[in-house]
């Protein structure tokens, strides 16, 4: 077993006796991008500031590469921590040229002015912005002042890179452009990032693996691939894009009977296999498909078309209940249709939102290995 | 667009002629006055200043002073920003807002507070001889030295002010990546932190300078009495000099010089920070406080000392003073009576007038202010009028330029009667003076609030079936009402305790409370100019009380 470049234990953390993180565990490999996703105020980057030593820890630990920077009784202040940091809005210092911005780091820790010379040509070149190092950061654009905070960052070659929403000030284009590179920049320097994002998007296109975080704990801890179609609970399949949630109850096992009244497959949520009772479905649009007949479909009446630009777009009313499909037929308004939903996830029922947060996680731990359960009824219904 | 033709008109023509009457007449012929005599254009007023030694000793003494009070003021202010935004410095709540108390205290009032505390009967001098039994007094505050300190301490909350914003109003993210990169907090605050705030730091020496420099209280009570004369004085001496020939107009071109002295501050202030305006961008979070460890005690030690010694102990030596039964007693409770103030109020009926005068003159200029100010605001962020950028240099200029000056225009452009209505001797002069003088006061706070406004709001109550009138009256004016609350006493507080205008406008009948106390003190009624300094004080916190109540009100509302 290798040292994790970064490891935090039972992490907690307190403003004014309000709980923002509580008891967050994640160790990232070297070489690995971990992202942390969830809403905001989920405490996710409170958790990047205590990586990075700008917040001290009410409870628990860190540690950069086996070192303890935070813990109990002991505090590396954020100079001496082995991490460089991009902040969301850059941070680009507005006196320093390009060059001096980025050779900071190494200046600081009196590397000479010739080395320091070619390591920063060396860092622009990387981050694409060769023969810029004269300019002031007034005279770049946001995209590149982005890329200066990102080799600022690099270029004391930190054990971890810490980047705090990074994107999020870019336009949609240059963001696509900007995933890219860093994704690249991490394959080809083997460098460790912790990425906090709250777009679902960034994190399955970035990251090796994604923590989802809501109300200060880690709901799942997984893979892009696992998170996406294996949500652990309600409140990372909504983070992944179910819109629409039934209730239904448990009919056998990885069978679920809708109150709407059909019966079919479904996949099951960790906490719940073999679960019984009482609990909801969830679904994306892009799961439900118009049926012709048959069992395990629903039938109702198409309620509102729009049109999407090639497709169409229809809420079909089910009992009470809108379901969207996305569908080529242009369906009359007020049609018969039967739906088929040909992915569901099953979540049993839980009171507290936090208590099914924190139950998931301990139960997460001995189930993932035994997940596999039945990605095969999971396939199309 | 009848109808806005129509409106603009209506609003127009107000502002137009209380611009014309109270700004731009008197500065054309303050400008001619000082270039011609009977009538006639001729260079002789300023080369008849020029060709005195007088002229450039009393330039020179106005550069002294208020260069020092820059260099000190700038200091003072600069570090104790830094202190209570950047350090763990016990109390910094309180010592943010309590250490502007001095530029609450009107500079003539503060100067006679100085006076009771280190002038030649002062406390400090008369303890000293009492314990040395040295017939010389440890402190001579008359002349530059007393002018610099005053000044400095007077003036250094706007240095103060200044970083402060500039401090607050910085990312700390800016400062957080020092750290992250590997700079020690010492190294972050000369690598980062510093350099950042050092536009600032210029801007408000610079405001130290210009305030300095323009003062006419802190001079003339502590410059007088050792014939230290400064421009400000000077000017107000030779206005008074009616003997001489040809004073108002020698006046004129000496008060060119105090203008040219301001001007090339400011030019230089504007040349300095070219190219360095970063525009902070105001960021999240809370900034990296500096731990001051085993200094924190002494820190917190340090800043009572320095906030008792700057502010409480010469409020307290006027206020005993006012409490003495002569002045130079020595200090005993024996010796304490209301004597001082019930002769103030009970024999002295002219008390009783100033403050009347003083109190309506604030109101009602504060009331005419407010009322152009809106239509200036209006003006500035809904139309495209021409000549909007000269309306704001017309609104700003009697406030920017010294208030002696301003003082000197009035006189020379109504000291005749114009079109039949004569203002001199009479409480109307103070009342130009004073709206012309505060406007841009007022100003500032309604332009802010009718940007904040969206056109868009308006345009939904047109878009209802509103008239321009009525969507104004509906929709703007509830959303600009802190506002207009905020620059009414912004215009009103000073205008209550002011004395460089009223001083030389001031006649019989229609002295202001300042003035009172003025000529009070110069006539030697030391302990009822005490008493009555007491009093103005008193109104000064209580309005400046008000004031920030106002203004939290309105700054909440954003």
């Amino acid at each position: 077993m290798t040292v994790p470049a970064v490891e935090l234990r039972a992490l907690w953390k307190e403003f004014d006796g309000v709980a923002a993180v509580r008891g967050v565990d994640l160790a990232v490999s070297e070489g690995e991008l971990v992202a942390l996703l969830g809403p905001s105020g989920c405490g996710k980057t409170t958790t990047l500031r205590m990586i990075a030593g700008f917040e001290i820890p009410t409870r628990g630990g860190i540690l950069i590469r086996g070192r303890t920077v935070s813990g109990p009784g002991q505090f590396a202040p954020p100079e001496r921590r082995d991490a460089g940091l991009v902040f969301q809005n850059y941070a680009v210092w507005p006196h320093m040229t390009v060059e001096a911005n980025v050779g900071y780091p190494l200046k600081v820790r009196g590397v000479g002015a010739a080395e320091r010379r070619s390591r920063v040509l060396q860092m622009l070149d990387l981050v694409q912005l060769s023969g810029l190092g004269d300019r002031y950061p007034h005279q770049l654009s946001g995209g590149q002042q982005q890329r200066v905070a990102l080799a600022r960052a690099l270029s004391k070659e930190p054990a971890v890179l810490l980047l705090d929403e990074p994107l999020s000030n870019l336009d949609a284009r240059l963001r696509k452009e900007m995933r890219i590179e860093i994704k690249t920049l991490q394959r080809r320097l083997g460098i460790t990032i912790v990425y906090v994002t709250h777009d679902q998007e960034e994190a399955l296109s970035m990251a090796d693996r994604i923590a989802v975080m809501g109300q200060g704990v880690v709901h799942q801890l997984g893979t892009p691939e696992e998170v996406f179609e294996r949500p652990a609970d309600r409140f990372v399949a909504e983070f992944m894009g179910c819109t629409t949630f039934l209730p239904c109850e448990v009919a056998g096992p990885n069978r679920v009977r809708l109150l709407l009244g059909a019966e079919m497959p479904c996949v099951f949520c960790p906490l719940a296999p073999g679960a019984a009772g009482r609990g909801v479905v969830g679904l994306r649009a892009q799961d439900v498909r118009l049926a012709s007949d048959g069992a395990d479909t629903l039938a109702g009446h198409a309620e509102l078309r729009t049109y999407r630009g090639g497709s169409f777009e229809v809420l079909v009313g089910i009992g009470g209940q809108a379901i969207p499909v996305i569908t080529d037929t242009p369906l009359a308004e007020g049609s018969a249709v039967r739906l088929a939903l040909t992915r569901l996830y099953f979540f049993p029922e839980t009171r507290d939102a936090t208590m099914s947060g924190r139950a998931n996680k301990a139960l997460l731990a001995s189930t993932s290995a035994s997940a596999a359960l039945d990605t095969s009824t999971a396939n199309d219904g | 667009m009848r109808h806005a033709t129509v409106s603009s008109l209506a609003m127009g023509v107000p502002v137009g002629v209380i611009l014309l009457g109270a700004v731009i007449y008197p500065s054309l012929v303050l400008v001619w006055q000082g270039f011609s005599r009977a009538g006639q254009p001729t260079l002789a007023n300023v080369l008849a200043v020029m060709g005195e030694s007088d002229t450039w000793r009393v330039l020179w003494n106005s550069l002294y002073v208020s260069l020092w009070a820059t260099v000190i003021g700038g200091a003072v202010g600069t570090v104790l920003a830094f202190a209570v935004c950047r350090t763990n410095l016990p109390g910094r709540r309180f010592f943010r807002t309590a250490l502007l108390l001095p530029y609450v205290v009107p500079p003539f009032i503060g100067a006679l507070a100085w006076l009771a505390l280190l002038g030649p009967v002062g406390f400090v001098n008369q303890l000293w001889m009492a314990l040395t039994g040295d017939p010389e007094p440890l402190f001579r505050i008359y002349g530059a030295l007393g002018i610099v300190l005053a000044l400095s301490l007077y003036n250094y909350p706007l240095a103060y002010l200044t970083v402060l914003a500039s401090l607050e109003r910085m990312d700390p993210a800016l400062e957080e990546a020092a750290r992250s990169s590997g700079a020690t907090p010492f190294r972050m605050v000369r690598d980062v932190t510093l350099p950042l705030v050092a536009p600032a730091v210029g801007a408000g020496a610079v405001l130290v300078f210009l305030s300095s420099v323009a003062n006419f209280g802190i001079p003339a009570i502590l410059g007088f009495p050792a014939k230290y004369f400064v421009l400000t004085t000077k000017i107000f001496a030779t206005i008074l000099d009616f003997d001489r020939p040809n004073n108002l107009g020698l006046a004129a071109a000496l008060s060119f010089l105090l203008v040219l002295a301001a001007g090339v501050a400011m030019g230089l202030q504007k040349l300095s920070v070219r190219g360095r305006a970063y525009g902070l961008t105001r960021g999240t979070g809370q900034p990296i406080l500096l731990d001051l460890g085993r200094w924190r005690r002494r820190a917190g030690i340090l800043a009572w000392i320095f906030l008792s010694v700057t502010s409480i102990a010469p409020v307290l030596a006027i206020l005993l003073t006012s409490l003495t039964r002569a002045y130079g007693m020595p200090f005993g409770l024996e010796n304490l009576t209301l004597r001082n103030f019930h002769t103030l109020f009970f024999m002295f009926p002219a008390v009783w007038r100033s403050l009347w005068n003083s109190l309506i003159l604030a109101a009602s200029s504060a009331t005419v202010a407010i009322l152009l100010a809106v239509l200036v605001a209006y003006a500035q962020t809904r139309t495209r009028m021409r000549g909007n950028g000269a309306l704001e240099s017309l609104v700003a200029l009697p406030f920017v330029v010294p208030g002696t000056v301003v003082a000197l225009a009035m006189i020379l452009a109504f000291l005749k009667p114009v079109l039949g209505i004569s203002l001199y001797n009479t409480i109307w002069i103070i009342l130009v003076a004073y709206i012309a003088r505060f406007l841009a006061l007022a100003v500032k706070p309604i332009v802010a609030a009718f940007t904040q406004v969206h056109p868009s709001l308006e345009e939904a109550a047109r878009a209802s079936g509103a008239t321009l009138a009525r969507s104004l009256r509906d929709v703007t004016l509830p959303l600009v009402r802190p506002a207009l609350a905020a620059g009414w006493f912004l215009a009103a507080v000073p205008a209550v305790t002011e004395l460089t205008l009223s001083v030389l406008l001031w006649s019989v009948g229609n002295e202001t409370v300042g003035v009172m106390v003025f000529n009070m003190h110069e006539e030697g009624k030391v302990l009822l100019s005490s008493a009555l300094a007491v009093v103005v004080m008193a109104i000064a916190l209580a309005s400046n009380f008000a004031l920030r109540r106002v203004g939290d009100g309105w700054g909440g509302q954003s």
